[in-house]
């Protein structure tokens, strides 16, 4: 009896110890802060204190497995050769399934329960995916693997207006999404964890409160190996306040060291180091069509889900995009892939999604679509000018913050432009909408060639002496072969000469190599042609039109 | 306000055509270069409007006679400033557009020769497209969208319901729009304002252009010819 009060009282300062240890773990700078604090008191700097909300998926592997929720529903794993069942939804649990059953069992009492396997890829893929979520309210996330998230909140509570309005938010959100949850929060992320598995929607704000909340908590809710559990409830405890009681040094040896310093985590004695999620650098993701499919409306409703998630996953990175592939699988084919490519990086989930609509509708697919991945390489970092585009208008959604600040009107105009080039190249293909540009050379048909459709405009002249004759407006795309009469080239009737030879011999460097005698004449029908006479052959070739 | 003035105002507004008013005021034009044409057309090739240009062949000097316009519209802005086009300052909002954009030309717009002309081919944007539907769609969203000054269309066939549909997004924008297409089609009715067709003069050779107005809201009809 006295030992134990001895502890208890240990316990107490152990417990104020932990409280400035723990602020230490948070910070690393809190001691720094100290000190600046007693130089300059007035200019104190108040570091929030943690707070953790731990948000429990008691129903993930049903979750990720799409089980149905209007019928009994069970996730099955394999312990030791035996199917036992791992988790169950409401209407099984009203049926008597409960975790931990053969299934066997199970069976006997809902024949028609919907079984499934459990896939822990897919749950760690939904765990990630609210991790990437829960980002939008704090920078410090951690994933706990048994299906759990938990949040620091200390930093957020004031730019989301206290802990209530945060919350509310949370679970306004969580509520769109489907899923069931159980909050829980309390200074110390251990404690959070604990409530949240022991099902108790608490919210624990004081420190000194946490070991009178944690003490009637099962040991359930600890989550240690079966083993250490059957120990403990061998020796009469039940509780958390039951292995508190405990003494230290005993406890140790008996159970382990490593569950003590668990515990002490738990109470906020000892800091805990979580591993940070750090969202991935690149997106993707894929959806799967069930059961495979062919119509445009379902394959754009996948579509239009995976953009609006990359938009949220580049919203929360503050990044833009320019290249986005699609990859359609098709049962037993090559999978289809579309590729957009944006003149510049954006990160308009509306915009993507207009583009892809506009590239679809020329798609032909040839087998039903089974699934449907997005992958974006992330290409440039915070835009200066944020693109926004609705209803085929382009407008300038998050420029500069000073009015009239140069080359703001000039981005703006690029934008615009960007926007009709990208479309029309989404529907007409890439190389179909392009610009000219000019090249010093001296064959006719190497003298311009084609440029990216967004370039800038610069002012280009004829390189000097390249060009003394007049051109005409239209070039073929290749020389027309000309019939000739008595020596003569025809072209729908005679023509006229109107001008002398314009000898041409360029190009025996690159084996394109070409000797001409370039004239003008006119035809019956009164246009201009542009023809020559190869010196090689003497053949006589159409090249282009006086337009 | 007493009657007369408040028809004044109502007969003010740009939509309102009165035959026999040549150069309407506020309407926007671009000189076309050839200063019989521009007292033919009230001013110059007219903006915001379909002007359909019908050939035979291409090739016979229609870009000729575009091309002082063109030209003029490739400029960049500090020479619009110096002219007095207050007007289509106003619809472009200074440096908005500044594209001209030719959807499916028959042959290849060769840049030497456009820069021999003094045309700007950064300026020039090209689109091609097998069907004929993907460049009217082209040629819609062009005309719906800020960036195009000049929107040149070369369409073998087009139906009345396409060109009522391209005069609509030529009035929503402000670009100087051309449309060219086979002689064939000059008896058909088409919603165009300004209609044109084109014939090799006397003297093709020197440029020599006959030109038959076959419908102009902004001023005569009748024949001229042209030295391009």
């Amino acid at each position: 009896m006295l030992k134990q009060g001895t502890y208890q009282a240990q316990a107490q300062l152990r417990l104020f110890d932990a409280v400035n240890n723990s602020a230490v773990g948070e910070g690393g700078e809190a001691n720094t802060v100290g000190v600046s604090a007693s130089h300059f008191p007035t200019r104190r700097a108040v570091r929030p204190a943690s707070l953790w909300l731990c948000i429990r998926f008691p129903e993930l592997s049903l979750e990720a497995l799409g089980s149905p929720r209007e019928f009994p529903a069970a996730v099955l794993s394999e312990k030791s050769g035996v199917a036992a069942v791992l988790a169950c939804n409401d209407k099984a649990a009203r049926a008597g399934i409960a975790p931990g059953m053969p299934l066997n069992a199970a069976l006997a009492l809902v024949p028609a329960l919907d079984i499934r396997q459990r896939r822990e890829s897919a749950e760690i893929a939904m765990l990630q995916a609210r991790a990437n979520w829960a980002l939008t309210y704090t920078p410090v996330v951690s994933i706990h693997l048994t299906g759990a998230l938990l949040l620091e909140l200390g930093g957020s509570l004031r730019l989301f207006g206290g802990l209530s309005n945060l919350r509310s938010r949370l679970l306004a959100d969580l509520h769109t999404g489907g899923y069931r949850v159980i909050i829980a929060s309390a200074p110390v992320a251990k404690a959070a964890l604990w409530l949240a598995r022991a099902s108790k929607q608490l919210d624990c704000n004081e420190q000194h409160e946490l070991p009178g909340l944690l003490a009637d908590l099962p040991l359930v809710c600890l989550a240690w190996p079966v083993a250490v559990q059957r120990q403990l409830i061998q020796m009469g405890i039940r509780t958390l306040g039951d292995c508190v009681r405990l003494p230290r040094d005993g406890f140790a040896r008996r159970v382990g060291p490593g569950y003590l310093h668990e515990l002490d985590q738990g109470f906020g004695r000892s800091p805990d180091l979580l591993a940070y999620y750090q969202p991935p650098e690149d997106f993707h993701d894929s959806l799967e069509l069930m059961p495979a499919s062919l119509v445009a409306e379902e394959i754009a409703g996948a579509l239009h889900e995976l953009c609006s998630r990359l938009s949220v996953f580049l919203r929360q990175r503050q990044v833009n995009v320019q290249q986005l592939c699609i990859q359609m699988e098709h049962c037993g084919q090559d999978p289809t892939l579309l590729e957009i490519v944006l003149c510049e990086p954006c990160a308009s989930a509306d915009y993507f999604l207009e583009l892809l609509h506009l590239r679809l509708d020329r798609q032909m697919l040839p087998a039903p679509v089974t699934g449907v991945s997005l992958q974006a390489s992330v290409m440039s970092a915070t835009p200066v000018v944020g693109r926004h585009v609705q209803a085929g208008t382009a407008v300038q959604a998050t420029g500069s913050f000073l009015p009239g600040a140069p080359g703001s009107e000039r981005s703006a105009n690029h934008i615009e432009v960007n926007c009709l080039i990208e479309r029309l190249q989404a529907r007409l293909g890439m190389q179909h909408v392009y610009g000219l540009k000019l090249v010093a050379e001296h064959r006719p048909e190497r003298a311009w060639a084609v440029a990216e459709p967004s370039g800038a405009i610069t002012s280009q002249t004829v390189p000097g002496q390249m060009v003394s004759r007049i051109r005409p407006l239209w070039l073929f795309v290749a020389p027309l072969r000309m019939e000739t009469r008595c020596g003569k080239p025809v072209y729908r009737g005679r023509l006229a000469f109107v001008s002398d030879a314009e000898r041409i011999e360029s190009g025996w460097w690159d084996g394109h190599d070409i000797r001409r005698d370039y004239y003008t004449v006119t035809s019956n029908c009164g246009r201009r042609l542009w023809i020559y006479q190869d010196r090689r052959d003497s053949d006589w070739y159409l090249h282009g039109l006086f337009g | 306000m007493s009657r007369e003035d408040r028809l004044r105002k109502l007969l003010k507004n740009p939509h309102i055509w009165r035959p026999g008013e040549s150069s309407a005021t506020g309407r926007n034009n671009v000189p076309s270069g050839f200063s019989v044409l521009d007292q033919q057309l009230g001013g110059g090739w007219p903006i915001g409007v379909l002007t359909e240009i019908l050939l035979s062949n291409s090739g016979i000097g229609e870009l000729g006679l575009l091309m002082p316009a063109l030209i003029h519209m490739s400029k960049n802005d500090s020479a619009y400033d110096s002219r007095s086009y207050t007007a289509v300052q106003d619809t472009w909002g200074s440096s908005r557009s500044d594209r001209l954009l030719w959807i499916a030309p028959p042959y290849i717009p060769y840049a030497p020769a456009l820069t021999q002309h003094g045309l700007d081919v950064s300026r020039v944007l090209i689109v091609h497209s097998a069907k004929q539907l993907d460049a009217l769609w082209a040629m819609e969203q062009a005309l719906n969208s800020p960036v195009c000054r000049v929107v040149l269309g070369w369409f073998a066939d087009i139906d009345d319901r396409s060109m009522r549909r391209l005069q609509l997004a030529a009035e929503s924008g402000a670009c100087w729009t051309v449309i060219f297409r086979h002689a064939r089609f000059a008896d058909i009715t088409s919603p165009a304002p300004l209609r044109i067709h084109i014939k090799p003069g006397r003297k093709p050779e020197a440029g020599d252009l006959d030109l038959n107005i076959l419908r102009n809201r902004y001023g005569p009809v009748g024949e001229l010819s042209l030295q391009c």
